[in-house]
């Protein structure tokens, strides 16, 4: 694969990225109080913590899904991104290994059932922000690959 | 170290963003709930206690008909089979049943709950709603072995939807 056509990849999958954490804020945005039922419903956080996380974490996603998208921030976004799908990965197996029957909490209304759909989804955001951010250099310059050939300019 | 500070200013910016929304917002919710003031059993413990019956209490309140049942499951599992009598007020979709089942659950009588048993938390965000929606706690009771226990126990008439 030319060094072009993995741009073209990597650009797509923070395209793909953005879109689903944009697209998952929105319904925890419209509807904190649901959200934070869902968190409670993993049995995972303490009680006293549930509706700070149902507040702070779908802005956080906007955020980081809307930087993402700018290259000066995809590397801070992607760091905060792969920490987010980790954890929502983590979460999702003790669900599937305690037996929960719950909603994953990701898309509002339209979440499906915790299972290995859900944890196939996050491990695939992972894989997908792992391969953005090994693009990114350290501070949000051009990778070196991308320098070198500016330079050759 | 540029990361860095980017990261810190994420999450600073979504602190203050979310503390900002919520507090306009007409449904804003506390940062830090207090288990002791939830209307929740499953968080607050000591309502939890006071309202949760065992199966002995159960039977005698299903023989004597001085309760109506609440089955919180998903329609779908209510279907398969349900204590008999029992009003489906699913806690995936409370509301909307909720409608239909108000004429069935009289607010001076009282209303056992019960889910499909162990961890389940249908039957708290039941209790709760109900609560929510001015029924006495008083009123309310629930049956934490739910359906794992009702389904199998003999003396307990089991009804599916097919049968009614």
């Amino acid at each position: 694969m030319s060094e072009m056509q993995v741009k073209l990849c990597r650009a797509i999958s923070a395209y793909v990225v953005s879109a689903v954490f944009l697209y998952a804020s929105a319904f925890k945005l419209h509807d904190p109080m649901q959200f934070a039922l869902d968190i409670k419903h993993f049995k995972l956080l303490p009680f006293q913590l549930v509706n700070i996380t149902a507040i702070v974490l779908p802005w956080l996603e906007l955020l980081s899904g809307g930087a993402i998208l700018l290259p000066a921030w995809r590397r801070s976004a992607c760091i905060l991104l792969m920490s987010l799908c980790a954890v929502f990965s983590v979460a999702v197996t003790i669900a599937i290994v305690r037996g929960l029957d719950i909603s994953c909490g990701c898309f509002g209304n339209n979440s499906t059932s915790v299972g290995a759909q859900t944890l196939a989804l996050d491990l695939a955001l992972l894989c997908a922000c792992l391969f953005v951010y090994k693009g990114c250099q350290p501070g949000g310059s051009k990778s070196k690959a991308a320098s070198n050939h500016s330079a050759d300019e | 170290m540029k990361d860095i500070q980017r990261i810190f200013m994420l999450l600073s910016v979504s602190l203050l963003l979310g503390g900002m929304t919520n507090a306009f917002r007409s449904d804003r919710i506390c940062w830090v709930a207090n288990p002791s003031k939830s209307t929740n059993p499953g968080e607050n413990l000591a309502l939890g206690k006071k309202s949760s019956i065992n199966l002995i209490e159960l039977k005698s309140a299903y023989r004597g008909g001085s309760a109506t049942f609440v089955d919180a499951r998903r329609p779908e599992e209510y279907e398969r089979g349900h204590l008999a009598g029992a009003v489906n007020l699913p806690a995936s979709a409370k509301a909307r049943y909720f409608a239909k089942a108000m004429a069935l659950l009289p607010r001076e009588t009282l209303i056992i709950i019960y889910c499909g048993g162990g961890e389940c938390e249908e039957s708290n965000e039941v209790f709760q709603f109900l609560i929510e929606s001015e029924y006495s706690a008083e009123n309310l009771r629930i049956f934490k072995p739910g359906w794992e226990v009702i389904g199998h126990d003999r003396e307990i008439v089991i009804e599916t939807l097919d049968n009614q």
